[in-house]
């Protein structure tokens, strides 16, 4: 009961007012990735070489490059999703709040707790709309009915979908349409009050009406978390980005503040890239 | 377009229409012979009379069915119940946790028990399953047991079907897609509770077809269950008594008693009530799988 109580209250103070407080109220919210050295192998085949580049905290860092040039996989080194994939090796250091998340004994679940993950398709999990807000929490112990009913409302609130859905929110997550799909994907992750937002092309099935929501829900969200996003359109990350990573052929080629790597790139290939003549 | 390729096409197509249409056509007519047939024993009794008596006394003109209806269900229900708890399982574990090459190493293991002949079951079950009964589990219990029981025949029966739901649960497992499992383990979900909270509650409307799917095939399962159960006409009473269902009654008599028109007629009802209960047992579990998946979605 008391745990319960904690964690609704933490649920409460970081996402009050929709987003409109600034002062950081979660504890981890300062939270930066590091990344430090990164190789990714499968069936020792490399398919990252020694990627290293920090996220800075509340803002957006958005990681482009040519397709097959490892962003996806980058992106799921961050949260260990390789964990299960057969034949994968993940070398290097990846630390939040100066912890490694490869290190051994380390508590995954509670590790990816603290990342919520934007697929590329809207992944809604079988159950209701409220279930699926409710599915996080649920799992760190906060049962009372009341409780469940202030996350839920409050996160879909933060995702704007509270009014468009605040009568059906008993009826399977399948019924709504994609756009807002994404939008309940998005306030299930917030409800377990991550650190940090990974985004996997997390637009690229959305129509641009629905993707512009997304984006900035993004922008607002980045006052309080820090958002790591692939995608593919350069133009998206023109729009929303703070920071760039550019990935090439599994490498790092050049990261940095946005308007320094979109206007003055160091690195030929990344000018190539940038001005549309590779990719 | 040249003349013989349209015939062609025109072929073709009438052929596969009555194909299906046959397919369909069978079940009917099966139906009505069936019906037609049990006409001469429903003419002398009235079929509350037949269904509601357990007294089997064909000589004496007595066809009570009771008995043999509630030992198909007995046996049924018992070979579900001790089936679906590991092969659920096992499939759980076949698909969420163990490896790619332990998963390539079991499916052919899994579709090969399921093509076992259920004569083998059956014969396994008389020499190891009854003596085991009769020797050391039923004397734990009750004072004699010819091992010959329920308990044999839904623990073979339960044994056979394994297999055939494993089979189903794994391809049931491996269409949903990763992304799902990997949207609950984002959220800080461990291993069981995706499979639990998110795969197994998205495999729902599939594991009841596959258990639909299963307690069809125990219903008429007829020589290994015939070999194990006893086949003596009570009601089920204890685990280790011995039952005798429908199927087994059948294979059981049919043949000899040509010359008793009664008997025989009763033999045809007795198909009849089974192909009745399969029937409607299909029709219920499709409607419910109906609104399961509607809920799901």
């Amino acid at each position: 009961m008391k745990v319960e109580k904690i964690l609704f209250e933490m649920n409460t103070s970081v996402f009050m007012d929709n987003y409109e407080v600034t002062t950081p109220v979660n504890p981890i919210g300062n939270a930066a990735l590091s990344i430090r050295g990164l190789n990714v192998a499968i069936h020792g085949k490399p398919i990252l070489t020694d990627v290293s580049f920090d996220v800075p905290p509340k803002s957006i860092t958005c990681i482009i490059g040519p397709s097959g040039c490892g962003k996806t996989t980058l992106l799921r080194s961050l949260n260990r999703m390789h964990d299960y994939t057969a034949g994968m090796k993940v070398t290097g250091q990846v630390t939040i709040d100066g912890n490694d998340i490869y290190a051994p004994g380390v508590d995954v679940a509670a590790l990816r707790r603290r990342m919520g993950l934007l697929a590329q398709r809207p992944t809604v999990l079988p159950m209701s709309i409220f279930g699926n807000v409710a599915y996080g929490p649920k799992l760190y112990g906060v049962k009372r009915g009341e409780f469940l009913r202030a996350i839920v409302e409050r996160n879909l609130k933060a995702v704007g979908l509270w009014d468009e859905v605040r009568e059906r929110l008993h009826s399977p997550a399948g019924i709504l349409s994609v756009g807002q799909q994404q939008r309940l994907c998005l306030a299930r992750a917030l409800a377990v009050q991550p650190a940090i937002i990974l985004g996997d092309e997390a637009t690229s099935a959305l129509d641009p009406l629905a993707t512009r929501t997304i984006e900035e829900l993004l922008l607002r969200l980045k006052q309080q978390l820090s958002i790591v996003l692939v995608t593919h359109t350069l133009r998206q990350a023109r729009r929303i980005a703070d920071y760039v990573v550019f990935m090439y052929m599994g490498e790092m080629v050049e990261s940095g503040p946005a308007g320094q790597v979109f206007s003055h790139p160091v690195h030929d290939l990344t000018r190539e890239f940038v001005g549309g003549s590779i990719g | 377009m040249k003349l013989s390729r349209r015939i062609k096409d025109l072929t073709a197509t009438r052929l596969m229409m009555v194909a299906t249409l046959m397919a369909f056509a069978l079940m009917i007519i099966i139906g009505v012979v069936l019906a037609v047939k049990s006409e001469q024993i429903l003419s002398g009794h009235s079929l509350w009379s037949l269904l509601g008596s357990s007294v089997w006394k064909p000589m004496k003109g007595e066809f009570g069915f009771l008995a043999f209806i509630a030992g198909t269900l007995a046996v049924t229900a018992l070979a579900i119940v001790l089936a679906l708890p590991p092969a659920l399982l096992a499939s759980i574990w076949l698909s969420e946790y163990a490896g790619e090459r332990i998963r390539r190493l079991f499916a052919p293991v899994i579709d090969l028990l399921a093509g076992i002949p259920p004569v083998v079951y059956g014969v396994w079950g008389t020499l190891t399953l009854v003596p085991l009964i009769s020797e050391t589990i039923a004397p734990l219990f009750v004072d004699f047991s010819t091992g010959y029981s329920l308990l044999a025949g839904g623990v073979v029966l339960a044994i056979m079907v394994i297999p055939l739901m494993m089979g189903l649960f794994g391809e049931l497992f491996a269409s949903i897609p990763r992304d799902l499992r990997e949207a609950s383990l984002a959220l800080g979900a461990t291993r069981w509770e995706t499979a639990r909270r998110v795969v197994v509650r998205k495999a729902l409307p599939g594991i009841v077809a596959t258990v639909v799917l299963a307690i069809s095939r125990a219903f008429g399962e007829t020589i290994a269950v015939m070999m194990v159960c006893g086949n003596v006409a009570d009601m089920p009473g204890s685990l280790f008594n011995p039952v005798y269902p429908l199927p087994a009654l059948i294979a059981n008599n049919y043949g000899e008693m040509m010359s008793m028109p009664d008997y025989e007629s009763a033999l045809m009802l007795a198909a009849l009530i089974l192909f009745v209960i399969i029937i409607a047992f299909n029709a219920i579990s499709h409607a419910i799988l109906h609104r399961l998946k509607q809920r799901i979605a």
